[in-house]
């Protein structure tokens, strides 16, 4: 068989078995409620690398293989576990991407709109981070959001509650302060917790956490969000850029905002970080006990029903230490092909590094061009 | 080549044409009315004409009574997990509880619970029955599936399923009801009004709903007016129908 004809036996199979993708399955016993659902993701990486170095990220990948059940016992209860068989086979752990995404129970209290979640999951800090990926445009998060900077999950308690129409949403809660790792490890020898919180005001509806206006909605949808979190640490956990956890004290806190409109999206959002580091190696001999970190991104989207696509750009800007001179600038395009909206969806995104930020200790980014193509099936 | 073929085929096209605008008209229409209705997460409506009142039920699993003039009445002592769907005939109010794949059927003066059907489906916990109206074309009640597929579902009176028919390619629905000779079904996504044919489910007409969002209920006035439920703005709309 040729790569040609391969090719058009494997388009001709994924027009088809978009019309099976049928969602979720649910099993009852007219009481309690189990739901059965999970998706693959699967890509080609492509980099265009800086001379002498090594190609081999430039390959096809499963990101994603995810099964999840979520369990509603009862009228106030649910529980829900989601696991990656991808990341959990895989050969290094990726922040953005972890193995154990869910693992929490929840129970709201009657006649209140409050929900308390115990449990291992998504910490309510950053609209970004609170956007699930099959519904975005982007392959892959801003840099400032992706985990690097700020856990993405952790284990703790979190309170929700919602006022008026859900158009305020406030969150609070407590955390190990260790974020993903805390799967891995203790608590730091510090023993204390991250404390985190969040309130997020739409109008004239509620918002909802989707990059992508699927459905073109006739009326503008404004969202704003403000959250903040602070942890005191001892130790600092060695990451790709040593932000996450700092062994020291840290405090973030950050805004967004949200527009959607007759298919058009617009989403935004920044952060500082204000650190004092046990560790004054980080801050380069300077007279002074902290440094800041922090960025923004910014992104717009056009989402046109009659050729099911979407069109998406996105700039994002970091700096990793406000002691170093330099930001990290990233200019990234995403075009989105849904053959069943999000559940069947083809995505090709391309990142140009504009600028790198060199801080000492830190490996540089071993490349300046990158594509992905790929592919995500919601069942 | 025979050229006497080409008008032929002009006039056939034509004619299929013809045939296609007729069969499958599409209206846009107006807002005329709307008000807010304090019930929260309301996700359907139905006129019932023997207490001349309407029916609402809500994503919080409650059935609430309105007046004419959408002031509330009373509200129904039981506790669902997730009411999607409504209907109302002379004795008996119908409830469709998505989450838990049952119809509840109470007294329409009492709000009594009379009896409970089991409504099996095992597609997604939210993507379950939407709606239920009653189809006096095929002596029926018939159910909506919301999407991933869209199907309609007849079932007799002790809701045993009959038959499915899908609806493909026409978005979601969120809410059906029937009026004058034909079941119309509300599309939440597409924010359009299907008119069906009662026997067949075939689309002979769309209607576009403007000035509207996430429009989830639907059913009409003794006055033939439309009236269409935004569970998000919390709201009923009125519209102009004159099928």
């Amino acid at each position: 068989m040729t790569p040609r004809s391969a090719l058009l036996i494997h388009l001709f199979f994924l027009l088809y078995i978009h019309r099976a993708a049928y969602a979720q399955f649910t099993l009852g016993n007219g009481r309690s409620t189990l739901q059965l659902s999970g998706n693959v993701t699967a890509y080609f990486k492509g980099r265009i690398y800086k001379p002498g170095e090594n190609k081999s990220n430039n390959l096809f990948e499963v990101r994603n293989a995810q099964l999840e059940l979520k369990a509603w016992i009862g009228r106030y209860s649910s529980c829900e576990l989601q696991f990656d068989i991808a990341q959990l086979l895989a050969r290094t752990s990726d922040l953005d991407n972890p193995a154990i995404r869910e693992a929490n129970f929840g129970f709201k209290i009657p006649q209140t709109s409050t929900e308390i979640r115990l449990g291992y999951g998504k910490v309510c800090y950053s609209r970004s981070n609170l956007v699930s990926f099959l519904v975005s445009p982007f392959v892959q998060r801003p840099f400032l959001t992706n985990g690097n900077s700020f856990s993405r999950r952790d284990i703790g308690i979190t309170l929700t509650q919602s006022f008026w129409r859900q158009l305020i949403n406030l969150s609070f809660g407590f955390y190990s302060g260790q974020g993903e790792s805390i799967l891995r490890s203790n608590n730091d020898p510090s023993g204390r917790f991250e404390y985190i919180g969040r309130l997020d005001i739409s109008y004239p509806v509620r918002g909802r956490y989707i990059d992508i206006d699927l459905n073109s909605v006739p009326l503008p949808i404004f969202t704003g969000g403000i959250n903040a979190r602070y942890m005191k640490k001892q130790n600092t956990i060695n990451d790709e850029i040593f932000l996450r956890v700092v062994g020291g004290s840290k405090l973030v806190y950050g805004a967004d905002i949200s527009f959607m409109w007759q298919g058009l999206s617009l989403q935004s959002e920044i952060h500082q970080m204000h650190i004092t580091p046990n560790d004054t190696t980080r801050l380069f001999n300077y007279n002074t006990t902290f440094f800041r970190a922090g960025g923004y991104y910014a992104q717009i989207g056009y989402y046109c029903k009659w050729i099911k696509s979407n069109l998406a750009l996105r700039y994002d800007e970091m700096n990793q230490n406000d002691l170093v001179k330099g930001y990290l600038r990233n200019l990234t395009a995403s075009y989105c092909f849904m053959l069943n909206g999000t559940k069947n969806m083809l995505r090709f995104n391309y990142t140009y590094v504009i600028e790198e930020e060199n801080v000492p200790g830190t490996d540089p980014l071993k490349w300046r061009h990158q594509f992905r193509l790929g592919w995500q099936y919601v069942y | 080549m025979n050229t006497n073929i080409f008008p032929r085929i002009m006039v056939n096209l034509s004619l299929v044409c013809a045939i296609l605008l007729c069969s499958h008209r599409t209206d846009i229409l107006h807002v005329t009315y709307k008000k807010h209705i304090p019930i929260p997460e309301p996700s359907d409506i139905c006129y019932s004409p023997s207490t001349q009142s309407y029916f609402i039920v809500s994503d919080k699993g409650v059935l609430y009574e309105v007046d004419t003039n959408l002031r509330f009445v009373r509200k129904a002592d039981l506790a669902g997990y997730d009411f999607e769907g409504v209907y109302a005939d002379s004795n008996k109010v119908y409830v469709c509880d998505e989450t838990m794949r049952r119809v509840f059927a109470l007294n329409v003066r009492t709000l009594q619970q009379e009896e409970v059907r089991p409504v099996p489906y095992h597609g997604g916990r939210n993507l379950g029955y939407e709606s239920i109206t009653w189809n006096p074309a095929r002596n029926c009640f018939v159910m909506a599936i919301e999407k991933d597929p869209t199907r309609l579902v007849e079932f007799d009176r002790q809701f045993v399923q009959l038959r499915e028919v899908n609806l493909k390619n026409k978005g979601d629905i969120s809410s059906l009801t029937y009026y004058n000779n034909f079941i119309y079904a509300l599309s939440d996504e597409k924010r359009v009004v299907y008119r069906l044919h009662p026997e067949t489910y075939r689309i002979e007409a769309t209607y576009t709903l403007r000035g509207i969002l996430n429009p989830e209920g639907l059913c009409f006035t003794n006055q033939g007016e439309m009236l269409v439920l935004s569970d998000d703005l919390q709201m009923i709309f009125r519209y102009n129908l004159n099928p």
